[in-house]
């Protein structure tokens, strides 16, 4: 969600001098099979971080807790407590060993590195750190507040929700996608759970984006 | 520790540790450092993603 939610502002970003990295602690086969799977372009390069040295020296939070009670929690009208123990369970069966570190909070950092190939510093200009999944800030707004840049779209979590599943069906329809046609059993797998359909993610992304219109 | 208020949001990191990590790009392991260095422009946006998503 994330990259698509940062897909259509790539290259506003580019035109700003400012280049995005992303930064998985899934395995670089994960990776690049789940990349190969979404139907469009990540917006940035990929780093891959499986110890979590990044997330360690900028105090990203990593928290069980975080991951799978905090969301409900902020959102426990919209799923109910029913929903809460499903989440567990569906966490926990689908976890393998090359998706990436289940605990493991996101964020986005903006970092100045003038001339650092000539012995110049970077500093960190601008931080965010999730509190649970979900946890994230408009986009025209982290454009707009930490980087300056003020003609950013707005762009809607909900129809890049939409977006995924368009671009993956349409990659799936296609039979091209690694992961659809894959024989190894650690391939990502998708969630065919009610409580991972799209109308329940739609209804948890508009909660959060009525939770954050209502700051 | 949550981070709550001031931590949230805090510009306050170990940049050594962060240039000196290790990752893997592209198929190579380098440190955050190169990265950085070999890129275009001055700024840079991370997105730390959850699950490669």
């Amino acid at each position: 969600m994330v990259l698509a939610a940062y897909a259509p502002v790539a290259d506003l970003l580019q035109a700003h001098s400012c280049q995005t990295i992303i930064v998985s602690t899934s395995s670089a086969k994960y990776s690049s099979k789940f990349a190969a799977s979404l139907g469009f372009k990540i917006p940035g390069t990929v780093v891959i971080d499986r110890k979590r040295a990044t997330h360690k020296a900028v105090r990203m939070r990593s928290s069980v807790y975080a991951s799978l009670v905090t969301p409900f929690k902020k959102h426990l009208k919209t799923f109910g407590y029913k929903a809460l123990g499903e989440a567990l369970r569906v966490s926990l069966r689908n976890a393998t060993a090359g998706h990436g570190h289940s605990w493991q909070q996101g964020g986005l950092m903006v970092l100045e590195h003038k001339g650092l190939n000539a012995g110049g510093n970077a500093t960190c200009k601008w931080a965010w750190r999730e509190e649970y999944p979900g946890d994230w800030l408009p986009v025209h707004e982290v454009l707009r507040d930490a980087l300056g840049i003020d003609d950013a779209p707005q762009i809607s979590f909900p129809e890049r929700l939409d977006f995924v599943i368009a671009a993956r069906n349409a990659l799936a329809a296609g039979g091209s996608s690694p992961s659809s046609t894959s024989a190894d059993p650690r391939a990502p797998q998708m969630c065919t759970e009610d409580v991972c359909s799209a109308p329940k993610l739609r209804a948890r992304l508009e909660a959060n984006e009525q939770g954050n219109a209502s700051k | 520790m949550a981070p709550d208020g001031p931590m949230k949001t805090s510009t306050n990191i170990d940049m050594a540790a962060l240039l000196k990590a290790t990752v893997e790009c592209d198929g190579s392991t380098t440190s955050l450092h190169e990265v950085l260095a070999a890129g275009t422009g001055d700024r840079t946006l991370m997105l730390f993603v959850r699950n490669g998503a």
